[in-house]
């Protein structure tokens, strides 16, 4: 296998490095003489359930967070790319001026430089970590000793893709449970996953409680990249999971697909009576930093008798809650609150 | 056309009723703040690539000259985004100065490169010289931008050539130098048409060689430079547009700059009105539908030997 698989330059690399590893005398847990029966499947790569990975690396906003959550933050060695401010209770452990975890607000470091942080175990919270351009195709980082976990809603058609190629995903809140149960399976935190899956839960029924019989008013999640086009969220997306469960209906239930960019007319056109602009991205951006997109989108002539912003009902929330994670269920609630505020 | 089509198809009555009796209703404002908008920077900006590739093939009397071809586009581009990377500047009346300084150094690289060695500025030579500046120059902007995802989305969106960037106060400041532009072309159309009987017979003719070259070239950096500010380096405008004109109105340069000028936003137009319906709801860019529409009209034009010749 190893033979066949050195003909590439990069399978080279991969080699060179998993040699130097060895004679370093780091590498990971030897698992090549146990049995490697345990293991669960995810975006059709089998991630092992032995040994809990020691030293993990985390991509993107929601992945860093699961981290926390689970309970396995300590084994943080790196952390890259936040979308929004972390949590409180997890800001108060992320001390990457302290050295530990080591931060990239990029979307993610050089492979080189996440191999140097020598982690066991890579978890992202979005799809382009495992290409060839990003740290590696899974496949790769699983020859030199690197587990790996993908949020199943940004499975791509086959691993290597990027978020060009993803696969016919299922974006509702049981497919988030379920990530967050595998991830803490195999990072050795089952008792948390569950505790945190019944928590999640919970706020979701207790919001869907009180909205039983409210009238939905049709809501359009979009952004504005740069004050450039428009693009709205579609039923690929969690977010219209969290738009339903919110008491909503998508405005843009036709529109397949996380993200679509669309002209201001398609906007006027389907006159939804609620938009949410989630800010983006950065550790120190939090639901202010839409506020230029609100304000362009109430000042413009052209948009004034859409019910949304004719009723000043524009509203910013992060970005990071309408990722998959652990900040669905409060996403729901909250939004719900927005949506209906005499129900609450 | 431009504006009666979009998401919704809106009636030439009620079209005309935004400005007989405004009610202020969706398909008004769509009219007024939407498509009036987008189709005066088509008309705009394709008039002023038209007229600036009539004015490029007839200078370097090269049927394979444009703003894109010789990579003036390019380098415009590229200044706008050093603008914005390196001087923070945001505005229409800031990158528009950028983006002349950029096209004329990049137009004036490619004619000084292609001309070297035997033979002087010929046709092939002149194209391979501005595709290899549009290769390096584009390299260059794809650096910069990716350097600063963050910031340059809005850029990338612009650089693919779309006529709703601007909005009506940047269609008010485009308006006095695409003026100028207009002005510098029609002062150089007699030389333009010296020059395409040689320079011999246009000095005997009593063109001043020089000064008329310079007149038309500064015309170009101009008139590409606001288009390109306005909306996007959109290609093959510039360089198709002109032979169409010549087609109909002939060589003389006093009558196909004008009819650059009427079909250079016709086709721009064209391409946006296409693009608003093909992907609904989606919107294709202008500039990717003249790309996608211009190559195999572009790979015509090299071989039919005919046109060669200017």
């Amino acid at each position: 296998m190893r033979v066949r698989a050195v003909r590439s330059p990069l399978s080279w690399l991969a080699a060179v490095l998993a040699a130097g590893l060895l004679l370093a005398g780091c590498s990971g847990p030897a698992r090549s003489s146990a049995a490697p029966a345990a293991g669960i499947t995810n975006c059709g790569v089998t991630v092992p359930t032995g040994t809990p990975p020691a030293r993990i690396f985390a991509a993107f906003h929601n992945g860093v967070e699961a981290v926390y959550a689970l309970g396995a933050g300590d084994r943080l060695v790196g952390a890259a790319y936040l979308d929004n401010p972390l949590l409180p209770d997890y800001a108060a452990r992320f001390h990457p001026d302290l050295k530990k975890p080591a931060y990239y607000p990029e979307e993610y470091p050089s492979r080189e430089e996440v191999l140097r942080l020598d982690p066991d175990f890579v978890v992202s919270g979005f799809t382009g970590a495992f290409t060839a351009e990003g740290l590696g195709t899974r496949a790769e980082l699983d020859r030199i000793g690197i587990g790996s976990y993908l949020f199943s809603q940004y499975c791509p058609s086959a691993d290597g893709k990027d978020q060009k190629d993803l696969a016919a995903n299922d974006v509702s809140l049981d497919s988030v449970y379920g990530d967050l149960t595998n991830l803490g399976v195999v990072l050795g935190k089952t008792a948390e996953a569950r505790a945190l899956v019944e928590k999640m839960k919970k706020t979701v029924a207790d919001t869907e409680s009180k909205l039983a019989g409210v009238s939905r008013p049709s809501v359009a999640m979009l952004n504005r990249p740069g004050g450039g086009e428009l693009r709205v969220f579609g039923t690929g997306d969690v977010a219209t999971t969290i738009i339903e469960k919110a008491g909503g209906t998508q405005a843009f239930g036709d529109v397949a697909g996380r993200l679509t960019r669309i002209g201001t007319e398609e906007l006027i056109k389907r006159r939804p009576d609620v938009i949410v602009v989630p800010a983006c991205c950065g550790a120190d951006v939090g639901p202010g930093g839409a506020q230029s997109v609100i304000d362009g989108l109430k000042s413009d002539p052209a948009l004034a008798n859409v019910p949304a912003v004719r009723d000043n009902r524009v509203y910013a929330v992060t970005f990071a809650e309408v990722t998959p994670g652990v900040r669905n269920a409060d996403a729901v609630a909250s939004l719900a609150k927005l949506l209906h505020p005499e129900r609450f | 056309m431009s504006v009666l089509v979009g998401t919704q198809t809106i009636g030439v009555r009620a079209a005309l009723g935004t400005w007989l009796h405004p009610d202020g209703s969706d398909a008004q404002r769509i009219v007024a703040y939407l498509r009036v908008p987008r189709t005066l920077v088509g008309i705009l900006a394709g008039a002023a690539l038209g007229v600036a590739g009539g004015l490029l093939q007839g200078v370097t009397r090269n049927a394979l000259a444009g703003p894109e071809v010789l990579g003036v586009n390019a380098g415009a581009a590229l200044a706008v985004v050093l603008g914005i990377a390196v001087f923070g500047v945001h505005t229409f009346g800031g990158w528009v100065w950028f983006s002349f300084a950029g096209a004329a150094l990049a137009g004036a690289g490619v004619y000084t490169l292609g001309s070297l060695g035997r033979g002087g500025a010929t046709p092939v030579k002149l194209a391979l010289a501005g595709a290899a500046a549009t290769a390096l120059l584009g390299g260059l902007t794809t650096a910069l931008t990716l350097l600063d995802i963050n910031t340059f989305t809005a850029y990338r969106y612009w650089s693919v050539g779309a006529l709703t960037s601007a909005d009506a106060a940047v269609i008010r400041t485009a308006l006095p130098f695409l003026a100028v532009g207009a002005v510098l072309a029609v002062a150089s159309a007699r030389a333009l048409d010296a020059f395409a009987l040689g320079d011999d017979m246009a000095r005997s003719l009593g063109q001043g060689l020089a000064a008329g070259r310079a007149t038309a070239a500064l015309g170009v950096v101009v008139l590409a430079g606001t288009a390109v500010a306005l909306a996007g380096p959109i290609a093959f405008v510039g360089l198709t547009v002109p032979h169409m004109a010549r087609a109909i109105a002939g060589p003389a340069h006093r009558w196909l700059l004008p009819y650059s000028a009427v079909i250079a936003p016709i086709v721009l137009l064209a391409a946006d009105v296409l693009g608003r319906v093909i992907a609904r709801p989606q919107e294709v860019q202008a500039g990717i539908v003249t790309a996608i529409a211009g190559a195999p009209f572009f790979v015509a034009l090299v071989r039919r030997r005919g046109l060669a010749s200017l």
